[in-house]
């Protein structure tokens, strides 16, 4: 069903469209994302993965099959009329997320479920129709050498728009004045729907018919004696019967489709807040604001369920931001979109989403309703993310550098936790001091190497927990200044016994022993499960996802109920 | 005496579409060992404003009035060799946003910092090598020892801008120039870099000019601000004393619309219309387009920075300094309505 809603006043406020599609927490999700998966090989074109291997035999090349997993394992639902915010650093897969959702790049694995049916049975013009995506650069997406009114129309003539729906009927509503002595009667074609809003599943006219010119002096005798209001985008035939006293108006659709996406256009940007008389100029004219305003008029031209939008303020003064904002909220009430926001900017994300997913090296460590994760958060990641935004206000508490180092490679991501290598919250086994831990999982990683430094097993103990305490007691594990940390007593002569394991050549048992003592965040991948145990209670579904082990009452974290 | 004294500069670009105002009687001072930060939006004309401290404004951009004291010195009078010689570099240093573009990819970062340490200073190559150790090490580069002969393609995005401020360090500067050098990063690579900034101020004693956009930034690294809008200080003061007590209406307009983590859109209240061009500002308070709180006389004079407030630190380019400017509540989707479409945002960035 197209139609389009004609108003007089325009503008973002005038009119007051309440689709059926805004939202509702009971409502069947518009998109489910399960297991999704999007991995690219770390070298295209088979000449450059053969890698040069001495130790694969004969032959000393092997085929590099590894691969960047940008998007490793997504789970999430989205609800009509809500609008999920996804965060995260650069590289944590946050934009092949969109784009793989989209259809822009081909899944590696996983089900991607729209409007109850997979994706793939959608015909592609169907999902193109129903789905747009709002880039970070309008600039570059916005062709410089059209005008905008013709770019805000692209996608209405891709989708051959406005095409009339056979099953919505057509009506007239007649008002008369000073035609008492007549009886009129109006009829329209079917294709009405394309220039009215059916209500109801009817599309009505309203016609005003009067005589031309003063009623008491002249006498209505043919059809130039009769004048007929009629909305935008319609004509009419007139047959006056002087002597059966009846005047008979044909109405038809007068505006082309041209004409009707012209019309369409005009309002669009009425709607994002720029004026009718822009539709024949071009991009460059306007301001990086103005042409986020144009992207978004576009993309919702077709009118359609899903808007993806990558990043669509960044790179806009601070104070533009926060119109197009304001804009967006606007438009999702208005056409009732369902909004997937992608942005690097938490702050960004807390004005518009109704909840929202932390991502980390391609998966989600935390989901959780806007406000509640703002308030508190239950991952490490995502309370480092956020302790790390500068806040204007000085009386709000300042940054926090707590995250160390760089974001590691997502072709080999850390094992157990993805995030232990940089966890400012790891959790160290009993009896370990951190530095202890870290010369012990030195030696377990070069046992896992196989490639141990030193020559018999004095050496090589020597040289990876020389400097350890062994001694301390498991509560009494610490760090004190220039000593080199504190392992317990068992992990000690279990490393004795791994390394000798080692130096007979039996690296398996090596590294089973050790890895009888491995951080719980290196030896499990913590699962995204419902989290602080007491949110259970909302409707199943807006509770609060965190994938770390920690338990949240260690970190004193309360909600309010 | 101030270390810099900056007094009506003006900087304008001469261009085919007309004179662009980028930098029109820009006024600031700093101290030693203050940081200053300058704060607007694209088009301000605070990357135009540094860039002309250290005379690097190139054609058709030119310095057409006013003056720049450096340590008492007349800067606008040197010569570009003369400013290469003896004070880019060694007495100013600049940090650019883009470090990649700053670093030579040809040379190790090693190499480029001894290079810069050679030059400025009579210590000897070995010992270049090792200051550009320490400097790294200072700067939080992790085995400075062995990184150091790494070239700047092989850092991360981050460890390349903390390279780039070892660099600008490499020669004890008074004054660091930092030209919105956190704006390309990751928020939490950005927090470790604005927490090296606090600790180099305090081991270098440096003086510093941090120009940027956000005026949470400012209040992480800074002491002291200046609001520029379309190519005019509008106002200035300490930092908290801004936020808490901002006088002129832009400032105000600035820090309600600012998107951030603790507060929701009802909070948000963004300035309507955009910045006009530079080529043609209005006459008078150039804020006076977007102003919800001009009167007849905004159009007619221009209203020089005015003193408030208790503290004497805090000045302002209002006419209504004075009578508790109010803003009125304007109405929600009134806000979001732009104005006509503009030129190109100018030069600035
Ligand atoms: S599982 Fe461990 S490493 Fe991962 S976030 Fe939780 S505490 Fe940190
Ligand atoms: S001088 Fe006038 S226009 Fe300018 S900020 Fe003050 S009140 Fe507004």
């Amino acid at each position: 069903m197209s139609t389009i809603d004609r108003t007089d006043d325009g503008g973002p406020s005038g009119t007051n469209r309440t689709d059926d599609r805004t939202g509702g927490s009971d409502r069947e999700p518009l998109l489910e994302v399960a297991g999704l998966q999007k991995h690219f090989p770390v070298n295209s074109g088979l000449l450059s993965s053969i890698r040069f291997d001495p130790e694969s035999g004969p032959f000393p090349f092997r085929y590099d099959q590894s691969s960047v997993k940008a998007v490793d394992g997504v789970d999430f639902e989205l609800r009509p009329g809500e609008t999920l915010g996804i965060v995260g650093e650069s590289g944590c897969g946050k934009s092949t997320l969109a784009r793989t959702i989209l259809g822009l790049e081909e899944p590696t694995a996983g089900d991607i479920t729209f409007d109850g049916r997979s994706t793939d049975e959608i015909p592609e013009g169907e999902f193109r129709k129903r789905t747009q995506m709002v880039f970070q650069d309008p600039q570059s997406s916005l062709n410089p050498r059209r005008k905008v009114g013709h770019i805000i129309e692209d996608p209405l003539e891709g989708t051959d728009w406005p095409r009339s729906d056979s099953s919505v009927g057509a009506d007239t509503e007649v008002r008369t004045e000073d035609l008492s002595e007549y009886a009129v009667n109006a009829t329209v074609d079917d294709n009405a729907d394309l220039v009215v809003d059916p209500v109801d599943g009817v599309a009505t006219v309203l016609l005003t018919v009067r005589p031309v010119g003063d009623p008491t002096e002249k006498r209505v005798e043919t059809a130039d004696d009769i004048a007929v209001d009629l909305p935008w985008g319609f004509d009419a035939t007139v047959t006056v019967d002087e002597t059966e006293r009846t005047i008979d108006i044909d109405v038809s659709v007068s505006a082309s489709k041209a004409d009707l996406r012209r019309e369409r256009a005009l309002e669009l940007l009425e709607q994002v807040g720029l004026k009718r008389e822009y539709y024949d100029r071009h991009p460059h004219e306007f301001s990086g604001g103005q042409r986020q305003r144009i992207n978004l008029a576009r993309a919702l031209s077709i009118n359609p369920d899903l808007v993806v939008a990558d990043e669509p303020v960044s790179g806009l003064d601070v104070s533009v931001q926060a119109q197009i904002l304001n804009l967006m909220d606007d438009l999702q009430e208005e056409y009732g979109l369902t909004y997937l926001l992608i942005s690097h900017d938490l702050s960004v994300v807390r004005y518009v989403a109704d909840r929202v997913a932390v991502m980390y090296l391609g998966e989600f460590v935390e989901m959780a309703p806007t406000e509640e994760l703002f308030t508190e958060q239950y991952h490490p990641y995502a309370r480092a993310l956020l302790s790390a935004v500068p806040n204007p206000d000085p009386d709000q508490p300042g940054i926090e550098s707590v995250i160390q180092g760089n974001v590691p490679s997502a072709s080999d991501p850390p094992r157990g936790c993805r995030f232990h290598t940089r966890c400012p919250s790891f959790i160290l086994p009993d009896g370990f001091s951190a530095a202890g831990y870290e010369a012990y999982d030195e030696l377990l990683g070069a046992v896992r190497e196989q490639e141990l430094e030193g020559s018999d097993l004095d050496a090589v103990v020597e040289t990876y927990l020389g400097d350890i305490d062994a001694s301390a007691s498991a509560d009494t594990a610490t760090d004190a200044a220039g000593d080199g940390g504190t392992i317990p007593p068992g992990a000690r002569s279990d490393a004795r016994q791994a390394v000798e394991r080692a130096l007979e050549g039996d690296w398996t048992a090596a590294r089973e022993r050790l890895e009888t003592h491995e951080s719980v965040c290196q030896s499990a991948t913590p699962a995204l499960d419902p989290a602080g145990g007491t949110t259970s209670d909302v409707v199943g579904k807006t509770e609060r996802l965190t994938a770390c082990h920690l338990e949240v009452t260690d970190e004193g974290g309360t909600r309010e109920p | 005496m101030s270390l810099l004294e900056v007094e009506d500069l003006q900087t304008y670009f001469f261009t085919s579409d007309g004179i662009v105002r980028a930098v029109d009687g820009v006024s600031f001072e700093v101290e030693t060992g203050e940081s200053l930060g300058l704060v607007g939006e694209s088009g301000a004309g605070k990357s135009v404003a540094v860039k002309s401290l250290m005379g690097l404004i190139r054609e058709p951009g030119r310095i057409v009035n006013g003056s720049i004291k450096y340590d008492g010195q007349e800067l606008t009078d040197l010569s570009e060799q003369e400013l290469r010689r003896d004070i880019r570099g060694n007495e100013i240093s600049i940090i650019f946003q883009d470090a990649m573009s700053a670093l030579n990819p040809v040379f190790t970062v090693g190499e480029q910092i001894e290079e810069v340490i050679v030059e400025n200073t009579d210590r000897s190559p070995t010992e270049a090598r090792e200051r550009a150790i320490e400097l790294l090490d200072d700067v939080g580069i992790p085995d400075p020892a062995q990184r150091i002969d790494e070239y700047p393609h092989q850092y991360s995005g981050g460890m390349q801008q903390r390279a780039m401020i070892a660099m600008a360090l490499a020669c004890d500067p008074r004054l660091i120039i930092a030209d919105e050098p956190t704006t390309a990063l990751d928020v939490t690579i950005q927090a470790g870099i604005l927490e090296l900034f606090d600790e180099i101020q305090e081991k270098y004693e440096t003086s510093m000019v941090y120009v940027t956009h956000d005026l949470g930034v400012v209040r992480e690294v800074c002491d002291r601000v200046a609001v520029m809008y379309l190519g005019r200080v509008v106002e200035s003061a300490p930092y908290e004393e801004l936020y808490r007590n901002p006088k002129h209406p832009y400032t105000q307009s600035l820090i309600n619309s600012v998107v951030t983590p603790d507060e929701t859109l009802d909070e948000l209240d963004p300035i309507g219309g955009t910045m006009p061009s530079a080529v043609s500002p209005p006459s008078g308070c150039r804020f006076r387009t977007r102003c919800s709180v001009e009167f007849g006389e905004c159009s007619q004079l221009t209203p020089p920075l005015y003193d408030v407030g208790d503290e004497e630190t805090h000045t302002t380019a209002c006419l209504r300094y004075d009578d508790g400017v109010e803003r009125e509540e304007p109405a929600l989707h009134e806000s979001t309505t732009s104005e006509p479409a503009v030129v190109e945002e100018q030069t600035d960035d």
